[in-house]
């Protein structure tokens, strides 16, 4: 059975671009357009691997991640910052909210599925 | 716009020309520049200028002296002289000029980002589509083998089990022919039958003629010989049965015979066309492989092709599709610049005194995720050199690596690069 993966990320585009190379590689996408609306996605389903982008409107990246990490059902779920930011402060900030990687953009397809077998037994 | 209260700078100075040294600096300084601190600059200037020419130099000498100053300030004046935008102006830039280009950064944003959905839609339709391609090329390639030959392809099969009929036609031809030589050996067993059956008939005649010489012998005999008689008759009468019999056995073994000799000559002309046939097969066997191999080797090599290709191209159409992220990078910038836009018609609409030129920097710098922006941002005023322009263009991971995994337990500095220097792990 093909393991599932939630993205979040306000740009459409960039969406789809990781979207697209996850479906590739046989994963099941799940999408959410900012932190909050990726929230009602953890709707029970299994989830193996999220990817968050860090600014977004309505939740940003590391408010989304506090809150899945306070989700019984997913708090184990590995999560990877996918974002354009580089800053040390932030990425302290997200590796204390739970992260298990930091991603800058723009992302190289080998590098995100590398990672992804990582993250994903 | 129409231009309104423009600047007459120094070319004021040509007044005291007529009226006096000390009336320059005094009309110098009722100059109607906008900036005050401008404005009363040109009047020290203009007292301390009228102070040395009126205290030093010959009337000749001030003339020539107020002459060139002219020059200089005419000159100076032509620099100056740019239309300045009164304070009504500047809150009438922030309610229209602002949010008209706040808009049509909006505009070029929400098409780009369209297009750029678009074009991903549109690629990932094809990319499924090759992956459709691949797969049915990829089961095509399985039925008709590999052309490099190492594996059982379409062509061997075939070959293979035409190769098995042929055998089995084969040996069905040799229990003919075993069968055919038993019916020969069955033709001469009818010979011999024939022979004995004549042997029978001989036997049968002598036995009659000794019936006949004992019948002759029983009645020279007399009344003693009466038994013996009728013995020699009964004897008599057996042969003609046996020589009967026997005449019946050789017609029947003659009719036998007759078939079985008919049937060894059907069984030679049969053995013969078989022969024929199982040649001719084997020889169409041999064609048809030969034939199907011309045929199906091409379609190896073209679906093998199809298939490098089809990867090939799936593979550049996936790198494609990641440089779409640019749409991301751009929308981000683009998103930064209104929002300062924004600040700026908000410190415009309070007029003059409103605006804070290094507030504006230092929100707009607040807000930068990338490099590029970091890199862009322009000193203050006369400070250091303007960025280049292939400051624009700096790789987007250019000051930090891209990717980077931590450990499990939180650190109090971020982990470096376990595997390599694009991704973080914690």
């Amino acid at each position: 059975m093909s393991k599932t993966i939630l993205i979040v990320d306000d740009s459409t585009s960039l969406r789809q671009v990781v979207s697209m190379t996850l479906k590739s590689q046989g994963f099941e996408v799940v999408e959410g357009c900012d932190g909050k609306d990726a929230l009602t996605k953890l709707d029970g389903r299994k989830i193996h691997l999220i990817f968050s982008d860090l600014n977004m409107p309505n939740m940003d990246g590391l408010t989304f991640v506090r809150e899945v990490k306070k989700n019984p059902t997913y708090k184990f779920v590995p999560i990877i910052m996918l974002t354009t930011e580089s800053d040390d402060k932030l990425k302290a900030e997200g590796q204390a909210a739970g992260l298990k990687a930091w991603m800058v953009k723009p992302f190289k397809p080998e590098q995100m599925l590398q990672a992804v077998a990582k993250l994903v037994a | 716009m129409s231009q309104k209260s423009p600047s007459r700078g120094l070319s004021g100075l040509a007044l005291p020309m007529t009226g006096g040294v000390f009336s320059l600096g005094l009309v110098a300084a009722s100059v109607a520049v906008p900036n005050p601190i401008v404005s009363a600059l040109f009047g020290v200037i203009g007292v301390g200028i009228a102070f040395t020419v009126g205290k030093l130099a010959t009337p000749a000498q001030s003339q020539q002296f107020m002459r060139q100053a002219q020059l200089e300030a005419d000159t100076l004046a032509a620099a100056q002289a740019q239309p300045v935008c009164d304070e009504a102006e500047l809150k009438e830039l922030g309610r229209t000029w602002v949010p008209t280009l706040d808009k049509q950064l909006m505009t070029a944003n929400g098409q780009m980002e369209l297009g750029i959905c678009n074009l991903t839609d549109a690629f990932g339709a094809i990319h499924s589509k090759l992956n459709e391609t691949m797969k049915v090329a990829n089961q095509a390639a399985a039925v008709l083998g590999n052309s490099s030959g190492s594996d059982a392809g379409l062509a061997v099969e075939v070959s293979r089990s035409l190769s098995q009929m042929l055998d089995a036609f084969k040996k069905s031809l040799d229990d003919k022919a075993s069968i055919f030589k038993e019916v020969r050996g069955f033709i001469s067993s009818t010979d011999e039958l024939k022979k004995m059956a004549t042997s029978v008939e001989e036997l049968a005649a002598k036995t009659n003629l000794l019936a006949l010489n004992a019948a002759i012998e029983a009645a020279r005999a007399g009344e003693e010989g009466r038994g013996f008689s009728i013995v020699a008759d009964e004897v008599r009468k057996l042969s003609m049965l046996s020589a009967e019999t026997g005449l019946r056995i050789r017609e029947r073994v003659q009719d036998i015979s007759a078939a079985a000799r008919r049937a060894g000559e059907g069984a030679t002309k049969m053995e013969s066309s078989d022969s024929q046939m199982l040649e001719h097969a084997s020889s169409t066997v041999g064609n048809v492989v030969t034939q199907f191999q011309q045929v199906t080797e091409p379609l190896q090599v073209a679906s093998n092709k199809i298939i490098d290709n089809t990867q090939q191209v799936s593979s550049a159409l996936n790198n494609a599709v990641v440089h779409f992220q640019f749409q991301d990078r751009v929308s981000q910038i683009v998103g930064h610049v209104r929002e300062s836009l924004e600040h700026l018609k908000s410190q415009i609409g309070e007029g003059l005194e409103g605006l804070d030129v290094d507030t504006l920097m230092h929100d707009l710098e607040k807000n930068y995720t990338m490099a590029e922006e970091r890199v862009n941002h322009a000193p203050r005023a006369s400070q250091a050199t303007r960025p280049s322009a292939s400051a624009a263009v700096v790789p987007a991971a250019a000051a930090a690596s891209s990717m980077e995994f931590f450990d499990d337990e939180p650190a109090k500095e971020p982990a470096k690069a376990t595997a390599d220097d694009d991704i973080t792990f914690f």
